[in-house]
């Protein structure tokens, strides 16, 4: 899309407009026990113009973008606003958009060894094989590659500017195992920001990763059913990562505040322990950058970091440019659109709770009979913050001690009331760069932070 | 070049780059989609993309290469990188493409958006839940009109020539009093004219007055093991869980909990299933399997015996099967005897389920989450809302304990759906 630069293509239009050029790779390769199952590869590209018009916001885009239908495209959008514009029954007060603007370029693709399809599909039989000799008491086994590069060139009426380019790698590994009838299964991520040639070369790390997960799903065969009731468990950076996400971020959008989450109504109210704070961070953390940096969001705001809670106090929301108006807060540039033909919508980058100072062996001895959660499967959360999440592998604790490993459950509860029974926050801090959210459009988003010892609602069989 | 050009390109291209099959389908997507949030119409979006999606075999190694570019160009580097894909693959004597008999010619639905029916759908529909149900919120509304034409050919000479066009309704919507507040529900369907309003097309008016008593919600207070009457929301969400098991994967894997069960009874012999992709009771019909053959009537559980595996091409060449079956798209299950009430009736301690948000089954069936706007029930009647609740049990107990469906269909345009009682939950 470098190729395709949209600066200066905005001169004929009347109205703040956004215009982006956008193209989308994807790659993906599956082996299930071996056999290659799946091998495609895709590129997505178009260009998208989005234009307020006497309040009314409309939209178009096309794949069959070129320079000189540029206003055709301007104009389609311009007509679809103003078919909001003239069928709106009440003219309310009109909202301004805020004119600020700010300039952005960077290329993430790293300068390691290029790897093509067949390089990658060499990779994934050589895995297959490595797991078959290793492992050959396992049921069964998929690897899973999936790559995904998201390349953006922007401009708008305020004068921002912005090209990027962000590869995402990640390997999936699942293992099943059968043991009197019953078979389980977990399954492991190894993702990275970089193409498959910049991720894939850590073969230590990924190897250590199988490692943990065969002796997970081993632990699991022999594990029991965890008992229900609301119990007290350690929840690991992973879980507590899709919980920021979830359960709280969600209903910290101000989007989903406006559609009557039950956030709007906890500013500057106390929501959790003081040992609890929470930032949707825009792109660097202690100096490090972080999986999802959004320096600039693709309605040319700066992206800065969002405080959701402070010391267990609620403070505020991730905004867009037409909300941060409404709420007369500052802009924190969260929105983003996954494909060329998406809209902009308000959505988290990297959600983190902060890591406090207790060491995990500390909080595991605190726990006198309850469970310490790893990994998680998918999650659910609704605007009230009552949230729900499958785990896919934990321990029991029994008098301060790790026991057996536990098979699938579910652990629930509403956020805000789990919060305030948060009394230990470990020193780790654990970044996810595997997740994708699903509000509307798909979105790379990144979550985590340290190990929570809390309450929650543990299901049984 | 047109759809139809474009196609016959591709596969003489791949051809004479060395193919030994191809299947190549270009499609023109466009849709047109008009939001209201949170008390006004928020935008109006019209996408328009075109995709050429390609896939290859060459010495029994397959590979799929997609792009949404129609210049020549683009087109050949799309061959190009096709059949390398295919190449880098692996062997494997499935993988297959769509027989040479295979034509398939439709056209259905309207040619462009009626955007004023549209609006005054979400209108209508805005203006008379408010009326209604006043203490429903309506936290958005979206119309979007869909049209897709697609040319699918293939080197064993399988022609389909596919115009479809159908409108979407969706809804997300909570009960809010003061600081009060009930979960949020939603709600969706296909339709295919304006004729009739939201209303009158939809069970929306029962969704929203279920959520209206979510306003005022309590707990069971004490754990049980009952009977669950699921919605057909709530069932569809099931019926996706249990279908996994009939599919190519979990065959493959030997982790089907149907494996070599055709044949044989695996359930209540209340429960009939069946997918019927082309039957107008739909409004939004499915003409081809993703293989690119025309899609039949399957029947998959007939008075609780397994009929049919869910296999595509490549599923039914390696695990010998004689059929492909693929895909379980358009669900029926016929009305039962009894009416919604009757059934409530017949539950003396037990739940409405009304969705289902948990986490996946494990490879046994075994399941835990929330029951989410659902409703106790007690002695024959539905007592309150409930506030959260977890729910668990077997999905294959659950079709095994099948002690009823209701008279009264729910058809969102893609299933046809009846309420589902079933026995042996536990709720806690």
């Amino acid at each position: 899309m470098k190729e395709f630069s949209v600066n200066g293509l905005l001169k004929n239009s009347q109205h703040y407009t956004e215009l982006r050029a956008q193209r989308n790779k994807t790659s993906t390769i599956a082996f299930l026990n071996g056999d290659l199952v799946n091998n495609e590869e895709s590129v997505s590209s178009g260009l998208s113009c989005r234009t307020f018009v006497n309040g009314e916001w409309g939209f178009a885009s096309t794949s069959m973008a070129k320079t000189d239908s540029v206003d055709e495209l301007i104009k389609k959008a311009e007509t679809n606003a103003m078919f909001m514009a003239k069928m709106k029954k009440e003219k309310g007060e009109e909202v301004s958009l805020k004119n600020t603007s700010f300039n952005f370029e960077k290329d993430y693709t790293g300068a390691g060894v290029v790897m093509t399809q067949a390089d990658i599909i060499d990779y994934g039989k050589e895995l297959c094989a490595y797991i078959k000799e290793k492992y050959p008491d396992l049921k069964s086994s998929q690897v899973i590659v999936a790559f995904n590069e998201l390349e953006k060139n922007l401009t708008n009426s305020f004068g921002s500017q912005a090209y990027h380019i962000l590869p995402r790698t990640v390997l999936y590994t699942v293992f099943s195992y059968e043991k009197d009838d019953e078979v389980v299964s977990v399954t492991g991520f190894f993702g990275r920001n970089g193409r498959p040639g910049d991720v894939l070369n850590r073969k230590d790390e990924i190897n250590e990763k199988i490692e943990t997960l065969y002796k997970h799903v081993i632990d699991k065969a022999n594990g029991v059913h965890a008992t229900a009731g609301v119990k007290d468990v350690i929840v690991s950076p992973a879980v507590t990562g899709v919980l920021a996400h979830e359960a709280i971020g969600h209903p910290a959008e101000a989007d989903l505040v406006k559609a009557g989450s039950v956030a709007g109504n906890y500013i500057d109210e106390k929501v959790g322990t003081d040992l609890v704070t929470m930032i949707d961070y825009a792109h660097t953390y202690n100096g490090e950058e972080l999986p999802v940096p959004v320096y600039i969001d693709d309605e040319g705001v700066e992206g800065k970091d969002a405080v959701l809670i402070d010391k267990g106090v609620f403070k505020g929301f991730m905004n867009n440019r037409e909300l941060a108006g409404f709420y007369n807060a500052e802009e924190t540039g969260n929105a983003r659109a996954f494909a060329y033909n998406d809209e902009p919508l308000i959505r988290m980058r990297n959600t983190i709770i902060e890591p406090g100072e207790s060491k995990l062996e500390d909080m595991i001895s605190e726990i006198k009979d309850g469970y310490y959660f790893i990994e998680r499967s998918n999650g659910q959360a609704d605007l009230t913050s009552e949230f729900m999440f499958g785990v896919t592998m934990g321990y029991e604790i029994k008098n301060g001690k790790l026991g057996k490993a536990v098979k699938d459950t579910t652990i629930s509860g509403v956020a805000f009331d789990m919060l305030k029974t948060v009394d230990m926050v470990s020193d780790e801090f654990h970044v996810g760069t595997t997740g994708f959210c699903g509000k509307k459009q798909r979105m790379i988003v990144s979550h985590g932070g340290p190990s929570l010892k809390c309450k929650v609602h543990v299901g049984g069989k | 070049m047109n759809l139809s050009e474009i196609s016959e390109y591709c596969v003489k291209k791949l051809n004479e780059l060395g193919a030994d099959k191809s299947q190549v389908y270009c499609s023109q997507n466009y849709f047109d989609e008009l939001v209201y949030e949170n008390d006004k119409f928020t935008l109006m979006r019209s996408v328009d993309d075109y995709s050429i999606d390609i896939q290859v075999i060459k010495d029994n190694k397959e590979g799929k290469y997609s792009v949404n570019k129609l210049e020549k160009e683009d087109i050949d580097l799309a061959c190009e990188k096709a059949l390398a894909t295919a190449v880098a693959g692996k062997e494997d004597e499935a993988f297959d493409i769509a027989p040479g008999d295979t034509k398939v010619t439709k056209s259905i639905g309207d040619e462009e958006a009626n955007r004023d029916g549209m609006y005054k759908m979400i209108d209508t529909y805005v203006e008379e839940a408010s009326k209604k149900y006043p203490v429903i919120g309506i936290r958005s509304a979206g119309c979007k009109y869909y049209r897709t034409k697609t040319v699918m050919l293939n080197s064993n000479g399988a022609k389909n020539d596919i115009t479809k066009s159908y409108y979407n309704f969706g809804t997300l919507f909570n009960a809010q009093e003061g600081k009060n507040s009930s979960s949020m529900n939603y709600d969706s369907f296909d339709f295919k004219t304006f004729d009739k309003g939201v209303f009158e097309q939809s069970s929306l008016g029962k969704s929203l007055e279920e959520t209206t008593q979510h306003l005022h919600t309590k707990k069971v207070g004490h754990t049980f093991t009952g009977k669950a009457i699921l919605t057909p929301q709530c069932l569809q969400g099931f019926l996706q869980m249990i279908l996994q098991h009939l599919g190519t994967g979990k065959l493959l894997q030997k982790t089907s909990r149907f494996q070599d069960k055709i044949g044989e009874k695996v359930a209540s012999e209340l429960l009939t299933l069946k997918s019927l992709p082309q039957n107008e009771v739909f409004a939004n019909p499915n003409f081809l399997t993703s293989d690119g053959i025309e899609s039949q009537d399957l029947e998959i559980f007939d008075k609780g015996v397994l009929k049919n595996y869910i296999l595509g091409l490549y599923g039914k060449n390696k695990l010998g099967q004689e059929k492909v079956t693929n895909f379980a798209s358009r669900l029926y299950m016929p009305a039962g005897e009894q009416s919604f009430d009757e059934m409530v009736s017949q539950v003396k301690e037990g739940i409405l389920f009304g969705r289902f948000s948990g986490g996946n089954p494990n490879a046994n069936g075994d399941f835990s989450g929330i029951a989410k706007n659902s409703f106790y029930i007690k002695d024959g009647k539905i007592q309150f809302a409930l506030s959260e609740t977890m729910i668990s049990g077997n999905l294959f107990d659950c079709i095994n304990s099948l002690w009823g469906t209701s008279k009264e269909i729910y058809n969102n345009g893609t299933c046809h759906l009846p309420y589902f009682g079933v026995d042996g939950v536990t709720i806690s």
